[in-house]
């Protein structure tokens, strides 16, 4: 298969659906809505990236890629995009279409710290926003909430305890 | 002049206290750990101690007996506790006194009595400072509280009188919710500070939040070294501080100054000290507290005066005159503090954990940059999660925001998330620019908290694809192949129905 010329789209899609379509002609040519956009990855003497569009330049870094999502960094601000085929786009819509609704939320430490205090209990109704429980970490204190409307299913956290990064703290059922 | 000096504290400011201390002559001491052996801020001092194996209950510059007994063993003469940390603790102070070490910042007594939100409360009033209404001694029941608050009218706030840094309040906005919150808060006093006492206050919506640093010596010499502007906060966690204040022009600025000196020598104060007013929309200002300590924020304050606070400290300490008087201090220019932190702002400023690949730092001898990080550095849920401070000093306001805004933009980090958008988001806001905010900007006026240039997400989203694109180059790879061929359709259907 021909490396250089390649003459297919690829599919950004952002957080909340938001939709980037390029075509792609090589690795280092792309249009976007018509409009020839030349790349170059640039890495600096002192390891720093610079991603050039059209000659004009970005400091950006590759947080993570999983599979086909990807975090990157431009100008420090942080997007999340998972980069699709538009079969795979439309492979993707099918299953979700056809995916059950989700049944509630687990509440899960962003980042290793401390229980200051449990305010959810099983069996509690909450709605968006109600606060849960108070992790402390780095001298803050976060106050952890609830995204849905529901009722508290388990409570697997304990005021006092340390725990890390993902760790399940909340059940919630959804109403 | 101290002879030695034990800096028990960590970070930037164990640097930037031990930069000055060995400029004039003092030995420094810092201290290791065994959470970050290879800290930055150690190969800035003289000598190094280990701390001694304990059982880790209490951290390790929490640790009163230990530290005192590290000065007194190595025969240190005098302990700088920086900020945070033990820095306002009377025991502490007491306890480096009782062991002969002259601990640098005011007496046990003065720090003791303006801990105690009360008790500077009391001293304030009597020297006529302006307060927020309110009782001067504690509220002792539901009922008083009550009272009080119908008495000052809504909304009104209930504080520990041992409280600080945001901690141990509650806002009552109307009668019914007074008593649940004067329980509330008593309780939460009780477990957070060993200390029930509460107090009430009237609650000003949206204040500005104005702070004057002071200096005084032991002979009864205090001068003031202007305000700081400290209002853009989250939840009473100071983001960016500039020095001098838009709010204030030279009448104002001079009856607040002469309340904060007022206010130091009825307090008897020796060393350094902030006084923190609130002022609202009508100029009027009120007093807060008193800061016993060296601020996060004091390099906005040498950036203007051209004196060195640390200096005067050790000064103070060794028992010297001031070497300034006011006619002396002239405020010249405009300088803002940036606090570049490891924090990821878009998910609610939650602390971005993780070890610094890379970074690069502007440098302008107009910029000054306080770090206690470097390339290697792991952002730890141990201790705060400041990488940097970045102080500009301009010609005038616009000169300073235009340098800080050209400033943060030649700020690289890699491997953490910074607040580094958050501070070009502030700095490009028209209200900002104004002068014309309070303590309510960032969830008023700033209708992004991070600030995305144009065409920034097309940029990421073709970052995205040429990333995945180079990621599944084709040349020679059967499986990344395989996985572009079109799936069929009707393979694609029967999937669909086994789900």
């Amino acid at each position: 298969m021909q490396n250089n010329i390649q003459n297919k789209t690829l599919i950004a899609v952002g957080k909340n659906g938001e939709e980037y379509e390029f075509k792609v002609q090589n690795s280092y040519q792309y249009s976007s809505k018509g409009c020839k956009l030349t790349i170059e990855m640039i890495e600096e003497a002192d390891g720093f990236m610079l991603f050039s569009c059209e000659g004009v330049r970005y400091p950006v870094e590759i947080v993570s890629r999983k599979l086909n999502n990807y975090e990157v960094l431009v100008n420090g601000v942080s997007y999340n995009f998972t980069v699709e085929t538009p079969f795979s786009l439309k492979r993707r819509e099918i299953l979700a279409a056809n995916q059950p609704v989700s049944d509630g939320e687990d509440v899960c430490a962003p980042m290793p710290g401390k229980i200051v205090s449990i305010i959810a209990q099983e069996g509690m109704e909450v709605n968006p926003g109600d606060p849960l429980l108070v992790l402390e970490a780095m001298k803050m204190q976060n106050t952890l909430t609830a995204s849905v409307k529901g009722v508290v299913k388990t409570v697997a956290a304990k005021a006092g305890a340390t725990v890390g990064k993902d760790e399940l703290l909340v059940e919630i059922k959804k109403a | 002049m101290i002879k030695s000096i034990l800096i028990a504290n960590r970070g930037e400011i164990a640097i930037r206290i031990a930069r000055t201390a060995r400029r004039m002559g003092v030995k420094t001491y810092a201290i290791r750990t065994k959470k970050e052996p290879n800290a930055v801020y150690l190969s800035s001092v003289d000598e190094i101690l280990d701390f001694p194996e304990t059982d880790g209950s209490v951290p390790e510059f929490l640790d009163i007996p230990n530290l005192v007994k590290l000065a007194v063993d190595n025969h240190v003469q005098s302990m700088h506790p920086g900020y945070g940390y033990l820095s306002e603790n009377a025991e502490f102070a007491a306890a480096c006194r009782d062991a002969g070490v002259v601990f640098i910042g005011p007496s046990p007594e003065v720090i003791r009595a303006m801990g105690d939100k009360i008790v500077a409360k009391d001293i304030a009033h009597k020297c006529g400072v302006p307060m927020l209404g309110g009782t001067l001694g504690g509220i002792p029941d539901a009922e008083s509280a009550v009272a009080e608050a119908n008495r000052l009218g809504y909304p009104v706030i209930i504080k520990a009188a041992s409280g600080g840094g945001g901690r141990g309040m509650r806002i009552c906005r109307k009668e019914s919710e007074v008593k649940q919150m004067y329980e509330l808060a008593t309780s939460e006093a009780r477990t957070a500070f060993n200390d029930p006492t509460v107090f009430i206050e009237k609650y000003l919506e949206n204040p500005k939040h104005i702070e004057f640093q002071v200096v005084a010596d032991k002979y009864g010499n205090v001068v003031h070294l202007g305000e700081r502007e400290c209002s853009i906060q989250r939840k009473h966690q100071k983001l960016m501080e500039e020095a001098p204040s838009p709010a204030l022009d030279d009448e104002l600025r001079e009856r607040m100054a002469t309340a904060a000196v007022n206010l130091a020598k009825a307090a008897n104060y020796e060393s350094l000290g902030t006084v923190e007013f609130l002022l609202d929309d009508n100029r009027n200002f009120y007093f807060m507290e008193m800061n016993t300590r060296i601020q996060v924020e004091h390099p906005v304050t040498e950036m203007i005066t051209g004196l060195n606070l640390v200096e005067l400290q050790l000064l103070i300490a060794s028992g010297e005159k001031l070497p300034v008087e006011q006619k002396d201090v002239r405020l010249e220019g405009w300088a803002i503090e940036c606090r570049i932190n490891a924090e990821d702002v878009q998910s609610g400023f939650v602390p971005s954990i993780g070890m610094i690949r890379n970074l690069r730092l502007p440098s302008d001898n107009r910029i000054r940059i306080d770090s206690g990080v470097r390339i290697g550095t792991e952002i730890t849920p141990f201790f705060d999660s400041m990488i940097a401070k970045l102080i500009v000093h301009g010609k005038d306001r616009a000169d300073a925001i235009e340098l800080a805004l050209h400033s943060v933009e030649h700020f690289h980090v890699m491997g953490v998330k910074t607040t580094i958008p958050f501070c070009k988001a502030v700095l490009h806001n028209e209200v900002f620019r104004s002068g014309n905010f309070n303590t309510g900007f960032i969830e008023h006026d700033l209708k992004s908290l991070i600030y995305k240039e144009e065409h920034e997400e097309l940029i990421a989203a073709l970052l995205a694809v040429s990333t995945y694109n180079h990621d599944n180059d084709f040349s020679g790879d059967v499986d990344a192949d395989m996985a572009e061929q079109p799936m069929d359709p009707w393979v694609l259907q029967k999937r669909i129905r086994h789900l």
